[in-house]
């Protein structure tokens, strides 16, 4: 590489790697997407890309003539994607829960306590709905948006690889694949170093708590994606049925030796490690774990990215790995 | 013992001057709540928009001044909402009139020989069954399916219900009465258990419990109405016959009533209607039960009027719950007509326990 | 009396006790009804005078026998056409609350019904003559829970008067009422079965009533049914003493009538 300024749109052989990963991975979950980004010139619109047909995670097709220009999103995730990919300005309407970036607090409310108002988002005038995938908006909803006329994605990644996917997917649709590139490259990287920080320590038996009631436990369910997150963020997770429902008995049994606690996010009273153990402590059982007796519990703060399946989603990985291996990180 | 010939005619049922009264009153407040359900909504598509995109549609007459979404709005969600409603009332009234003069009891509702605990086990199985038994394929099986399994399931269980209770020479009212409770004890136990492993599906299950009219579209609707609406005019046919049947079994047969056949008639179209109802809004209580003793009330228990008023006042109720529940946040219709239903029902109990006499 | 054969019933058995289960409540019995004239029907409770009563009138099927109505074998009738000509008064009717008199007389009318939509002329003819007949006219208005025993009866005495019926079967109409209304009754009854030329049959308990206006008597005794005296034969007080068991005896009034009382030292 010379001092010669290379114009703009000419590929450079790092370029054209991530472009050659980022295909993969659309690939991967679009295979019936009829135009594929010839080049590197990702960055300008490329009117060549569209009609487009693309599959969504519930195995949809959807087809696109153009790119859509007014966004209704029907969940917080989904709208962090949008405005991940500089695209925020297309929103149109969003759910009552949406909290980032600060911005969309001020856009229509089209789902309301995760009630879906149909009027409200055909009022909208959207040319294209994301919607949640996993009954997060019902499939009586998504028929009923469907029988409307009007396009539905619907997303729902179980992992941090079907993240990167879906933020493809939402690219694709948006025309906003470099972005979409520099995203999941800049998220990869961040997940490597992770890894990398947390590599060769000790992997504690960790409970993350999502809710508790009346002597059940709320947590990772078997194989989803909190549980893959926290073995990414260096620890054992003691995890439920696939729903993630645990009763004490179980509870005891996996015994946890540290615990992290996703109601302090929401309840003040487990604020603090004093109050947060005294809380634990008068629960019938609870007194013998591990984790209790050593006072290895964590009030944790970030439960809203560690289990919105965002782009945020990583920073939630790297408040993960802090809590569980704090002297790994600075 | 001569009495004088009475100056005027003495009546013998509603006269015409009244029952056109009740009717077209009813009619008349029918099309006022309508016309309000259409025009107001959580978009802010006005009352005069929503009548004008009304007439173009029907009509054709009128251009355009209003964006396509409104149009969308007033036409495809509106307007089926307001129609389904009324279908559904409709029905329910007049399924509980038709159960209360039939059973001789009037804590009867249209679910009482099965139709809801039925309608709710095909429903919830469509719903959830997909997921359960992967090799089925298909993720969702839609509203569409939902909704026929719903009706089947609502009529099978009458059937079941009317077969247990048939005695050598004819099915006693008491008998029906009980086998529909044991019957709706047996499939509500299959609801909850599959409740129990719906797992992320729990909410659209619950959702179809509570009875909503926010799924209704034209085809749905499509689906129903002709059961509807041909059940409403071969039941109304019937008036004096569901009279004769207030003077009991026996009296009725003594006018000419064929009993036992009558009951099946009379059984199965109002299970008809009532089915129908089920599959496009799911379980909405109280409409059934609270209207016919209203109108009762009101008109007199003279089936020449009662039945056509339970039509009209039934539906007038549900759109105007309807209504009333759209503009409280979205709540599913079945629990506005439950609040409301429950202490009203209790007020008619009181005010009945008060008025009655002995001979 | 001269008249077309309403009814007849030939070698038939009916009803079945529910005790011993074997012997019928009605054995091997016959009958024959002409239209205008007044059969009255006697017998000690449980002989069978209901199940008579509906046998002729469709609701209960003769376990063997013959039954006919005008001519026609009862199988062959539909309750529809029973209905327009058969009227029965039961025993007790409730009646339900919220309909006046007129309405309920008025549900007599509808074997009879004509339009979809209402009555017509002829049913509030019928309505009218029968409430008048019946002595209820002025009771028209009222609310049927208003009513007392007497007007009650009164009124389900229009009802089956205004089905214009060719038979008319009463079970104990004259159950509820003071000895004013039971005379009143009996005679309205004999006189409806001569002017409109109606078969009427009333299950009676007042023996010398009977006797006095209707046509014949009949009585039910152990399943078999007998002729127990006429307008122009009184009662046989051996018969009646069989029937009901208990000591029956017979005396003469002061206008030279015979009736049976009861007490005395005749042997049973």
């Amino acid at each position: 590489m010379g001092t010669r300024r290379r114009p703009p749109l000419r590929p450079s052989p790092a370029w054209l790697l991530l472009v050659l990963v980022a295909l993969l991975a659309l690939s991967a979950c679009a295979p019936a997407q009829q135009a594929a980004p010839s080049d590197a010139s990702a960055s300008a619109a490329s009117p060549a890309a569209f009609p487009l047909t693309l599959t969504d995670d519930a195995g949809r097709e959807v087809s696109l003539e153009s790119s859509p220009q007014r966004i209704v999103s029907l969940a917080p995730s989904n709208t962090e994607i949008v405005c991940a990919l500089d695209a925020c300005d297309r929103l149109v309407g969003v759910t009552d829960f949406d909290d980032y970036p600060a911005e969309v607090a001020e856009l229509p409310k089209i789902v309301i306590q995760t009630q879906v108002d149909l009027e409200r988002l055909v009022a909208a005038e959207p040319d294209l709905v994301l919607a949640a995938g996993n009954e997060f908006t019902p499939s009586s909803v998504i028929e009923q948006i469907d029988g409307l006329g009007i396009q539905v994605l619907v997303l729902y990644p179980e992992s941090l690889a079907e993240v990167y996917a879906d933020i493809e997917l939402v690219a694709g649709a948006l025309d906003r694949r470099a972005d979409a590139d520099r995203l999941v490259d800049d998220l990869r990287r961040r997940v490597a170093a992770v890894e990398a920080s947390v590599s060769g320590a000790d992997t504690p038996r960790t409970l993350y708590e999502v809710f508790h009631s009346e002597g059940t436990t709320y947590t990772a369910g078997e194989g989803s994606f909190l549980a893959s997150l926290l073995q990414l963020a260096g620890a054992d997770p003691v995890t439920g049925d696939a729903e993630g429902v645990m009763e004490a008995e179980e509870l005891v049994a996996a015994d946890p030796e540290l615990i992290l606690l996703g109601t302090a996010s929401y309840d003040p009273t487990v604020g603090t490690p004093e109050a947060a153990l005294e809380v634990l402590r008068a629960r019938p059982g609870w007194s013998e774990l591990t984790a209790v007796r050593d006072g290895s519990v964590v009030p944790y703060l970030e439960d809203i990215v560690t289990t919105r399946p965002g782009p945020r989603i990583v920073d939630g990985l790297e408040a993960l790995a802090r809590a569980i291996h704090p002297d790994r990180f600075d | 013992m001569r009495a004088a010939a009475a100056a005027r005619p003495i009546a013998l049922g509603p006269s015409i001057g009244r029952s056109t009264v009740a009717l077209g009153g009813g009619l008349v407040l029918l099309a006022a709540i309508a016309l309000a359900s259409v025009a107001v909504g959580t978009s802010g598509v006005g009352a005069t928009d929503a009548a004008a995109i009304v007439v173009h549609r029907l009509f054709a007459i009128g251009t355009p001044t209003w964006p396509a979404a409104s149009e969308t709005i007033v036409w495809e969600l509106r307007l089926p909402r307001v129609v389904g409603g009324m279908l559904v009332g409709a029905g329910l009234a007049c399924a509980g009139t038709v159960f209360q003069a039939l059973l001789r009891n009037p804590m009867a509702d249209p679910y009482v020989i099965g139709t809801a605990a039925g309608a709710s086990l095909g429903a919830v199985a469509a719903l959830l069954l997909p997921g359960l038994l992967p090799i089925l394929g298909a993720g969702w099986l839609g509203l569409g399916v939902v909704q026929v399994f719903a009706f089947l399931g609502g009529i099978l269980a009458v059937v079941v219900v009317f077969s247990v209770a048939r005695a050598q020479g004819g099915t006693p009212v008491v008998t029906l009465l009980l086998a529909g409770y044991a019957v709706s004890s047996l499939l509500s136990a299959g609801v909850a258990l599959l409740m129990f492993v719906s797992g992320d599906r729990l909410g659209a299950v619950v959702s179809w419990l509570l009875g909503s009219l926010g799924g209704a579209s034209w085809p749905r609707l499509g689906f129903a109405a002709p059961l509807i609406v041909g059940s409403f005019l071969l039941l109304l046919v019937r008036w004096r016959r569901l009279n004769a049947l207030l003077l009991g079994e026996e009296q009725a047969a003594h006018l000419g009533v064929d009993v036992e056949r009558e009951k099946r008639i009379l059984t199965g179209l109002a299970a008809l209607a009532t089915s129908a109802g089920v599959a496009i809004s799911g379980t909405i209580g109280f409409v059934g039960l609270v209207v016919p003793h209203l109108l009762r009330l009101a008109f007199g228990p003279d089936h020449r009027l009662l039945l056509p008023a339970s039509m009209v006042y039934g539906a007038a109720l549900l759109v105007l719950a309807d209504l009333g529940a759209r503009l409280a946040g979205g709540i599913p219709v079945g629990v506005v007509t439950a609040l409301l239903g429950a202490p009203f029902f209790l007020w008619l109990l009181r005010r009945s326990l008060a008025l009655r006499t002995r001979p | 009396m001269s008249g077309a054969v309403v009814a007849e019933l030939v070698g038939v058995s009916a009803g079945y006790r529910g005790r011993d289960g074997r012997r019928p409540v009605l054995d091997r019995i016959d009958l024959r009804i002409s239209a205008a004239e007044l059969v009255a029907v006697l017998g000690p409770n449980g002989s069978g005078k209901t199940t008579l009563l509906r046998v002729l009138a469709g609701t209960l099927a003769a376990e063997s026998g013959a039954v006919t109505l005008f001519g026609r074998p009862i199988e062959r009738w539909s309750r529809a056409e029973i209905a327009r000509r058969v009227a029965v008064l039961p025993q007790s009717l409730e009646l339900p609350t919220g309909f006046t008199v007129a309405e309920v007389v008025a549900m007599g009318r509808i074997p009879h019904a004509r339009g979809t939509f209402g009555p017509g002329p002829d049913d509030e003819r019928a309505v009218d003559s029968a409430l008048r007949d019946a002595d209820a006219a002025d009771l028209a208005t009222r609310p049927v829970t208003e009513l007392s025993g007497g007007e009650r009866q009164r009124v389900l005495v229009a009802m089956a008067l205004a089905q214009e019926p060719a038979l008319l079967l009463l079970d104990e109409p004259t159950v509820h009422l003071d000895l004013a209304h039971q005379l009143a009754l009996v005679r309205t009854l004999e006189r409806l079965s001569h002017a409109r030329e109606v078969a009427v049959i009333a299950v009676l308990h007042d023996l010398n009533l009977a006797a006095a206006h209707a046509d014949r008597c009949l009585l039910l005794d152990g399943g078999r049914l007998l002729p127990a005296g006429s307008a122009t034969r009184p009662i046989d007080p051996d018969l009646a003493r069989h029937a009901f068991g208990v000591p029956i005896e017979e005396a003469v009034t002061v206008d030279g009538r015979r009736v049976l009382t009861t007490g005395g030292h005749g042997s049973r």
